[in-house]
């Protein structure tokens, strides 16, 4: 089913659209909330929240953006807001950086990059995910997180520096 | 020589900084080594059960918004018949309708109103009685009779331009009390 009609038919509240949907996003989106968790369960529940957010609101979006880009917003949102009441707040402390080495064995393995990622503390981890994966600016990361468009690319700069001092050995 | 070795000195302040260099190769390095990567991480599996919890929330919020709807709908249906009776009532109170009501009450008075031929005769019979026997007090009761007739019309004359009130029909009725009383003292002296 084309977007258009598939919004439409969620705007109607047609239950089979809406679980098209759902199943159009739900890895994409489980994903992004599970790297800036680092938790499956909470990733669940983030999940389950937006997605009940976003059949809420369907009614007011208006394509100023791609479905995808809205939804991948409120999940990012979702997330954000229940780290903060589950009281695990995104940490922008430099001395937080875990210094312990990352037993690998392949030096270009993606998964070892991803472990590389979720070692990163909190809000470097966020901030490169938002920044580098996910293609938000600095200015959208900064209103999301709450924190000065300074405060993002230092967060940003460090998180890179501390992936390139874990894959290097490796590259070499 | 003086002046070159001053430019000497001034393009000191233009020098790049020292760890330029390492921040470019710093720089490259992640986009030639991380950055390609970083389009291929693993993407995870949303738990099966998820749906289902969505499903039934977001079916219990449908029934929030009919619950709402049908608030909204009843307090509409409300107001929409709490203005059609204001709208019923103007409507009655329209003073080309209320002549009408004001004579039913008054008619179930007396027999004398109710066959205006009797009142008629009666009227007749002692104006011609006044006439041919002159008499203060007979007189007296056709000019009573007439202003009562006057100032009735002057009534039904304010009840057209501002309508009626409870206090115009007290006074109408009055008047025609007052008018059977005139008439029955003119019969009884025919």
């Amino acid at each position: 089913m084309e977007e258009h009609k598939l919004i439409a038919a969620c705007k109607a509240n047609d239950r089979l659209a809406q679980q098209l949907l759902y199943n159009r996003y739900a890895n994409a989106m489980f994903t992004i909330s599970y790297r800036i968790t680092k938790d499956k369960e909470l990733a669940a529940d983030v999940l389950q929240e937006a997605f009940i957010r976003v059949f809420h609101y369907i009614y007011s979006f208006r394509g100023e953006s791609t479905l995808g880009a809205w939804i991948k917003t409120i999940v990012v949102r979702s997330a954000l807001a229940l780290l903060k009441k589950e009281k695990k707040e995104l940490s922008f402390d430099i001395s937080e950086v875990d210094e312990s080495p990352i037993n690998i064995h392949f030096s270009h393995d993606i998964d070892y990059l991803e472990k590389a990622i979720l070692s990163l503390p909190s809000g470097y981890r966020t901030v490169f995910l938002l920044i580098e994966v996910e293609g938000y600016t600095h200015q959208d990361v900064a209103d999301l997180l709450g924190v000065s468009v300074g405060t993002s690319k230092s967060q940003l700069f460090y998180a890179k520096k501390r992936l390139r001092e874990l894959i290097s050995p490796k590259i070499e | 020589m003086e002046d070159f070795n001053h430019l000497n000195m001034d393009n000191q302040k233009y020098l790049p900084p020292k760890d330029l260099w390492s921040k470019i190769e710093f720089d490259l390095d992640y986009h030639n080594n991380i950055k390609p990567l970083l389009e291929h991480l693993p993407e995870r599996t949303a738990p099966p059960h998820i749906w289902g919890e969505i499903e039934k929330n977001i079916s219990s919020g449908r029934m929030r918004l009919i619950k709402k709807i049908w608030i909204f709908q009843t307090v509409a249906a409300v107001a929409l018949l709490a203005v059609g009776f204001g709208l019923g009532s103007w409507f009655n109170s329209d003073p080309i309708n209320t002549p009408v009501l004001s004579y039913s009450q008054i008619r179930t008075n007396t027999y004398l109103e109710e066959d205006q031929e009797l009142i008629n005769d009666v009227l007749d019979e002692y104006v011609k009685k006044c006439k041919y026997y002159p008499n203060e007090n007979s007189c007296s009761l056709i000019n009573d009779f007439t202003d009562l007739v006057s100032a009735k019309e002057e009534l039904e004359n304010i009840i057209k331009r501002l309508g009626n009130s409870d206090n115009i029909m007290q006074q109408l009725r009055r008047i025609e009390l007052e008018k059977s009383r005139i008439i029955r003292n003119m019969a009884q002296q025919i």
